[in-house]
């Protein structure tokens, strides 16, 4: 990114016409956490600043594999944005596990507009994988 | 014409056939050959993505016949190439796919034409380009304040396409028919809509949007074929308006939910997916009769949306020009969709068959005496509109005979990118983009100049090059090349 640092855990690929990341994490948990601010990241090219909103979220999400469950999730996540401008801040999990995610979502109301919209979270080159330990996911999506 | 080669991207064979079509030979999973259009400096940009792999990708879906298309704006997409065109016979297996389509249902462009002088659209640039941007919302999440449709009225849009616009004011009976298809998809089903989507669409009628999205004020600039110039109004010199938009949130929910719809239909009907993105079903299925009609109902909202910007902008001028758009003559030349899946009868082996003809961004380019092309135009061609970068030129076209016997009546939409965004932007540091754009004598409005940075004219194919190709293949002729005078990005 340009004069900014993305967070950590967080690389952008390079897509000739769209957007495209690779996180990674300790935890499930912070796999998906640092996906969607790694998101948020790439829409406004910097750390997403606000004021709180005043009340936090739940979302209960289910999926048949992990891959499409983080797929969901930053779906879910970007909905929350475009239509009640609610930009996720944090993520306290109740479950995450393979195919089901409950968790209370934090958000800001954001100063700023971001630079990019994301018109959709795809499925094409989408992995989810678990190595030494270690949690990896790479994400494209289409602007 | 160069001698035929064969070389091995990606492990995929590909031969040369001329000096612009390459052949991916059916290999692996292909059911049919592939075929992209370029010329030798463009394959040089096509092989350096995944674009190639993904027309090969294409060739594996169940029921397409043909061949799997790249135009010679192809480029590395999701699921399908972007400047991908595929058919499927729902008679043998074919397949719908939202991936075919994309997320920006019925992406497409329109061009406008008037009697302003060109002396006089020079001279007030500026204003117009401050009144457009006033009145027409652009960039990220670009919405009105004050015009916001109910759930009920989405629905109308999703129905009526651009008459819902014109029967409220916005532009005239005669623009209907220079729209593709009228401006409405038949058989569009509201129903199959969540309510999602129409919640994203509700504030988003009438809006440019961000990312490629743009209107831009330009004239003729070069005339090839005076005679089709001449029919199409597009006389050196005359003043035009560009405007490339699609249907926004409502059209990308919509894509979204019917992913999820198509990766399970595939599964139940046990059919192989190269790629997810790929996710179908077969055209016979319920889940294809439910996707088409939300996806034309989604393509509808795109014609409207397109309809109402260009009234506004016909009010822009006419405010600052102190004179009736009507006195401007300020008349749609035609409106083209570039993402889209409809049904077409072409002939295959000999045999005219029905088909879905998926185009990812690529261009219905139907040939003179098609019966699908408007009156006014049916001797000539289907206009086809190609917009460039936003610094160098777009051009018109007119579709041929020979792009409806090889390409399923398809040409290209654009430049296509080759440079990735995070490399434009890189490259751009340091430089003061206002000012190079002021040189070549643009007005650019930008609700982000970040977009305008990503957007730059050398991230994309030269136009020209695509376009050449297009004509010297024979897949679409040219007619007039567009200078921009003023754009509006996102």
């Amino acid at each position: 990114m340009d004069g900014q640092e993305l967070p950590p855990g967080v690389i952008e690929l390079d897509h000739t016409a769209d957007v495209g990341m690779t996180v990674e994490a300790a935890s499930l948990e912070d796999l998906f956490r640092r996906a969607a601010t790694g998101m948020l990241w790439l829409m406004w090219e910097q750390k997403v600043t606000g004021r709180p909103a005043p009340a936090t979220r739940p979302l209960a999400l289910q999926a048949s594999a992990v891959d499409t469950l983080l797929v969901r999730w930053l779906r879910e996540l970007l909905y929350l944005h475009e239509v009640h401008g609610f930009v996720y801040r944090g993520a306290t999990f109740d479950t995450l596990s393979d195919r089901r995610v409950l968790a209370d979502v934090s958000g800001l109301r954001a100063s700023d507009p971001p630079v990019r919209e994301f018109k959709g979270v795809t499925y094409h080159g989408l992995e989810v994988e678990q190595e030494n330990g270690r949690w990896r996911a790479t994400v494209i999506f289409d602007v | 014409m160069g001698a035929p080669t064969s070389s091995m991207t990606d492990e995929l064979k590909i031969r040369q056939l001329d000096d612009y079509r390459w052949l991916i030979p059916r290999q692996g999973n292909m059911r049919v050959d592939g075929l992209i259009y370029a010329d030798r400096k463009l394959m040089e940009d096509i092989r350096g993505d995944q674009a190639i792999q993904q027309v090969a990708n294409v060739a594996c879906l169940p029921g397409i016949v043909g061949r799997s298309i790249g135009m010679p704006d192809v480029h590395w997409g999701y699921g399908f190439a972007i400047g991908g065109v595929a058919a499927f016979d729902p008679e043998a297996g074919g397949v719908v796919s939202p991936g075919g389509v994309g997320y920006d249902i019925n992406c497409g462009v329109r061009l406008l034409r008037c009697d302003l002088s060109l002396t006089e659209a020079k001279a007030r640039m500026p204003d117009l380009m401050n009144q457009v941007m006033r009145d027409v919302p652009a960039g990220v999440g670009s919405h009105y304040k004050s015009f916001r449709l109910s759930a009920r009225e989405v629905k109308q849009v999703l129905e009526e396409g651009a008459r819902w616009a014109v029967a409220r004011g916005y532009g005239s009976e005669a623009d209907l028919d220079h729209i593709e298809s009228g401006g409405a998809l038949p058989g569009a089903r509201p129903d199959q809509v969540s309510r999602r989507a129409i919640e994203r669409g509700r504030p988003q009628v009438g809006t440019v949007g961000s990312g490629n999205h743009f209107i831009e004020i330009g004239y003729v600039g070069e005339v090839y074929d005076e005679e089709t110039a001449r029919r199409l109004r597009l006389e050196q010199g005359t003043v035009t308006v560009f405007i490339h938009s699609g249907s926004r949130g409502l059209g990308h929910q919509v894509c979204t939910d019917y992913l999820d719809v198509m990766l399970k239909a595939a599964t139940r009907h046990g059919i192989e997916l190269p790629d997810r993105q790929l996710a179908c079903a077969p055209l016979t299925s319920p889940e294809a009769e439910q996707y088409l009609g939300a996806m034309y109902a989604a393509a509808n909202f795109a014609f409207a949306n397109r309809q109402i910007m260009a009234h506004r902008v016909r009010e822009a001028f006419a405010h600052v020009l102190g004179r009736p758009w009507t006195e401007l003559n300020f008349d749609l030349v035609y409106d083209v969709a570039h993402n889209n899946a409809k049904w077409e009868t072409h002939e295959v082996d000999g045999t005219p068959r029905r088909l879905c003809v998926h185009r990812k961004g690529a261009t219905r380019a139907f040939p003179p005496g098609h019966p699908d092309i408007p009156d006014m135009y049916r001797d000539v061609g289907q206009p086809v509109l190609i917009p460039g970068d936003m610094g160098r030129y777009s051009f018109v076209l007119v579709g041929t005979e020979g792009a409806f016997e090889e390409t399923f009546g398809s040409s290209c939409h654009g430049a296509g990118r080759r440079m990735s965004r995070r490399k434009a932007k890189r490259s751009v540091r340091g430089r003061n983009l206002r000012k190079e754009f002021e040189r070549r004598g643009i007005e650019v409005r930008a609700a982000s100049f970040a977009t305008v940075a990503e957007e730059i004219p050398e991230a994309y194919k030269d136009v020209a090059e695509v376009v050449d190709v297009v004509d010297r293949a024979g897949i679409g002729r040219k007619v007039v090349r567009l200078q921009p005078l003023g754009v509006l990005k996102g």
